[in-house]
């Protein structure tokens, strides 16, 4: 089950046993077509609420903030060469980064009905 | 102008292929007239108006300030020695005015602007010819040659442009454009196809082209020879003209140099990144061309191309080359040498 933060990244739990995040389709149309993908490095630890990783768009850097602390597993390598991929297909081929599952609580985020009420707002 | 219309990277790709039709009514369309408009627009810019002999023809100038800072980048048309046309950035019109009317006060000249007047540009390969199919009208321009402009019906037309590929910039009243963007954008035919472009492409093409862009590769601090504008100055004669001295004093004294820079990684540039080694970028972006993030550096000293330099982005030092500011024309010499 997906979850997302106010500020429009995704985590859901996946097959392999860790959590992947992405942003949004609605992130991933406003930052328009992205053309660099700086994801965290591979056994840092990222931080609730904080800066963890960053998207690059012809015209601006977006910052990414981390749904849940954790720590990194793997990136997506398929984005350094093609990180329009998340433009194309945000929530499957377009992931960014994974966490180890700690058990970490995703409740406190919003579930799709919660989080597509935010954006009609 | 919106940012894009859909995809940055495919209004900038069209505009290199094909055709790209911006709306730049932004921009301040002028006329200095009158029996001393020659004697004034010599005095007023940096480059030398006395070159303008042929109706139409065009030259690209700084204005000074009297310390030699750039009040604006502009292009001035020549009409006629009693009536020249000049196109102000928006961001510098007003203080341009105003600094036209006072510094001009004692030529025998009426500065005029039209702040209703509508400008596009239709810019790219296939732009002119394009443009030309579908207005009968409008045929001559196909012989405008570049960096000229003609008047067809009210409607200014020039050969010039900001992405670094052929094209024409039109002035004329509202109805008038809007008729032009609506019947250039409705045919469906591929060989005919214009495309919307907003300020994101007309960013990464100017970068490309290595234009510059007032506000960040310069203002009234820097020095028209420290943005890499001075071939836009012409210092061959005894000629007079508002910066002139404070131009040759800093031109004994060491100056700041601009030039591009590649980057090694997939990092992208930005205005305002500092420069390990010292200096800063004043602009920056993604190159669709080139793929890969490019940029105008200011410089404290004299760099060569492909010496290494790093930018520091995001609090990380990012190694980056110097290069030519001009990427589009390497880019495509270096294609040419290789195929």
């Amino acid at each position: 089950m997906r979850r997302y933060t106010k500020t429009h990244e995704w985590i859901e739990k996946s097959e392999n046993g860790n959590m992947r995040v992405g942003i949004s389709d609605y992130a991933q149309t406003n930052l328009g077509d992205i053309v660099y993908v700086g994801a965290p490095a591979i056994g840092a630890t990222v931080n609730e609420g904080e800066n963890c990783a960053v998207i690059e768009s012809v015209k601006a850097a977006s910052d990414i903030y981390a749904p849940v602390s954790g720590k990194v597993a793997t990136i997506n390598e398929a984005l350094v060469d093609n990180p329009e991929i998340i433009n194309q297909d945000p929530y499957n081929q377009g992931w960014i980064y994974e966490i180890e599952d700690d058990g970490q609580d995703l409740n406190t985020l919003l579930d799709e009905e919660n989080y597509n009420k935010l954006l009609s707002r | 102008m919106p940012l894009h219309y859909g995809s940055a990277l495919a209004e900038h790709k069209a505009v290199r292929t094909e055709a790209g039709l911006f709306d730049i009514s932004h921009m301040r369309f002028a006329k200095v007239s009158g029996s001393d408009a020659k004697k004034a627009m010599m005095y007023l810019l940096a480059n030398n108006v006395a070159k303008l002999t042929e109706r139409g023809s065009a030259l690209y100038s700084c204005m000074l300030s009297e310390s030699a800072g750039v009040i604006d980048d502009v292009i001035c048309y020549y009409h006629h020695d009693e009536e020249y046309r000049i196109v102000l950035n928006s961001s510098c019109a007003e203080k341009d005015l105003r600094w036209m009317n006072s510094t001009l006060s004692h030529y025998d000249v009426a500065i005029s602007d039209y702040p209703t007047l509508s400008m596009i540009a239709i810019q790219g390969p296939k732009a002119v010819e394009i443009f030309c199919k579908t207005f009968d009208e409008y045929q001559q321009v196909r012989r405008l040659k570049k960096f000229t402009s003609t008047e067809i019906n009210s409607t200014f037309i020039a050969r010039t442009g900001y992405t670094g590929e052929d094209g024409i910039e039109i002035v004329a009243e509202p109805e008038a454009i809007i008729n032009i963007c609506n019947t250039i954008t409705k045919s469906t035919a591929p060989e005919n196809k214009v495309s919307l472009c907003g300020l994101a492409a007309r960013d990464s093409l100017r970068l490309e082209a290595g234009l510059n862009l007032y506000g960040n590769d310069m203002d009234e601090t820097i020095s028209p020879i420290e943005c890499d504008l001075g071939w836009t100055v012409a210092l061959d004669s005894e000629r007079c003209f508002v910066g002139k001295q404070a131009l040759l004093e800093k031109n004994k004294k060491e100056q700041r140099h601009m030039k591009g820079i590649v980057m090694n990684k997939k990092a992208i540039p930005r205005a305002g990144n500092r420069i390990v080694e010292g200096g800063i970028i004043t602009s920056g972006g993604y190159s669709p061309t080139l793929d890969c993030g490019i940029g105008f550096v200011l410089l404290p000293s004299q760099l060569k191309d492909h010496d290494k330099i790093q930018v520091e982005i995001r609090g990380n030092p990012v190694e980056a080359q110097v290069s030519s500011r001009k990427f589009l024309k390497q880019f495509l010499n270096n294609k040419d040498r290789q195929g």
